[in-house]
């Protein structure tokens, strides 16, 4: 009876030491495969980034446009990487921005990669957190392709609101987005001489 | 090797070790797997900022609305030396020539009242309404007197460029004191008017109503009113 045992325990000893072989096959094979697929990925960005290298860009890189007023199509020309201090939207200032009034902007983003796609998010931001009594009051609406992705949205409930997904870029794809900026019609008069300073952020991630 | 494995005691033991170790193997499978995963979802990422109005952004210091008086009664608005606040305290128009000595149905008196909008960028509504701001007077006689004179008040207003000459059309005309009030003409940034109020006595529909305000007199305020024009 003992030497069955012990023979059944070998066999069982040798059945396991055979599926603990087979795992560790199996995730060095998972391994391997993944990285294959990540040395795949990682060619293919090579040669993106010696594409893009000649536009002084990175590999996956975002690049945006602005100007006040809606219904503008931005050209090749108006594109610009906006990294460090961005790219400053002019805007009429000869105009007063009072309780009720508005400004109008059409904002663009531009996946540069000429071969990785993206998503891409926006964020509405105070450049100046210590002056916040305008930048919380103002209303902020955002629309891309005739769907509203902000509703007069107050500034100081952007974060929770925020950011917007702006979906998914394929490689050299484009978006303008309007983005209007309200002076609520109850703001009183001690939001006078007050300042806001609104940046945009538009965040890419490669797929 | 054997007598190991067939020692009475030994057999609870080496499973659990050898399951152990067939969990090592398999956590360690799946560890390398999760690595695997982790550099599959790793990414680059980018963004570009867009500053909305540049350095100066919305508001700012020059993004103030302010309506401003001038108490000379100046003909127009150039020759105005000194521009007032005039809120939330009223200024004194003062002297107002013949203003002491009106008579019921006897000459008017014109005070000319420049107005300022002086915002650099809004323009401006403005309304004008004369008020009466003449105290209680505790003896009853004289309150008396005040109130039949200013019933006996009549106001017209006109705006103009130069009251140097009587303007030939008014925005109202002859109104009791409660009645003056009336919209102007918008002012742009930076613009000025000058309004001319004319104030007189009308006779009183019976000689006992017009005696009634003998001795009286009455405190007027003109107040002037305006909303930033986006």
């Amino acid at each position: 009876m003992a030497q069955i045992r012990s023979q059944r325990r070998v066999r069982r000893d040798i059945a396991a030491a055979i599926i603990a072989c087979a795992v560790i096959a199996i995730g060095l094979l998972l391994v391997a495969a993944t990285t294959l697929v990540t040395g795949a990925a990682e060619t293919g960005r090579v040669g993106g980034r010696a594409v893009i290298g000649a536009a002084g860009a990175d590999a996956f890189a975002i690049q945006v446009a602005g100007r006040e007023g809606a219904g503008w199509e931005p050209t090749a020309s108006d594109w610009v990487f906006a990294r460090t201090n961005g790219f400053d939207v002019p805007m009429d200032l000869e105009q007063g921005f009072g309780p009720g009034a508005s400004r109008v902007f059409t904002l663009g983003v531009r996946n540069a990669s000429p071969v990785l796609p993206g998503t891409i998010s926006m964020e509405i931001l105070n450049r100046d957190a210590a002056e916040s009594a305008l930048f919380d009051r103002l209303l902020y609406t955002v629309e891309m392709r005739g769907d509203v992705l902000l509703d007069r949205v107050p500034g100081d409930e952007l974060d929770v609101m925020t950011p917007v997904n702006l979906g998914y870029f394929e490689s050299e794809d484009a978006k303008t987005l309007t983005m209007t900026v309200t002076m609520p019609e109850d703001a009183g008069n001690e939001l006078q001489r007050e300042t806001a300073r609104v940046q945009v952020a538009m965040r890419g991630v490669s797929q | 090797m054997n007598e190991t494995l067939l020692s009475s005691d030994a057999p609870s033991e080496a499973p659990t070790e050898r399951r152990r170790g067939k969990k090592r193997l398999i956590i360690a499978g799946g560890a390398l797997i999760g690595v695997g995963a982790l550099a599959t979802v790793a990414a680059f990422t980018d963004f570009g900022l867009l500053n909305l109005g540049g350095d100066g952004g919305f508001g700012g210091p020059d993004n103030v609305y302010n309506i401003q008086v001038s108490a000379g009664q100046e003909d127009t608005v150039g020759d105005v030396a000194s521009w007032i606040e005039a809120n939330p305290d009223a200024v004194d128009v003062v002297p107002i020539a013949g203003a002491d000595s009106l008579i019921p149905g006897g000459a008017p008196v014109d005070v000319s009242i420049p107005v300022l909008n002086a915002s650099p960028t809004f323009g401006s509504t403005l309304e004008v309404s004369i008020e009466d701001t003449t105290p209680v007077n505790p003896d009853g006689a004289q309150e008396t007197r005040n109130n039949a004179y200013a019933g006996l008040v009549r106001i017209s207003i006109a705006q103009v460029a130069d009251a140097s000459t009587t303007p030939t059309s008014w925005v109202i005309e002859d109104a009791t004191i409660s009645a003056a009030n009336t919209a102007l003409n918008d002012l742009a940034a930076e613009a000025g008017v000058v309004t001319v109020v004319r104030v007189e006595l009308i006779e009183g529909a019976t000689q006992e109503e017009t005696n009634a305000a003998n001795g009286g007199m009455v405190n007027l305020q003109a107040r002037f009113d305006g909303t930033s024009v986006n």
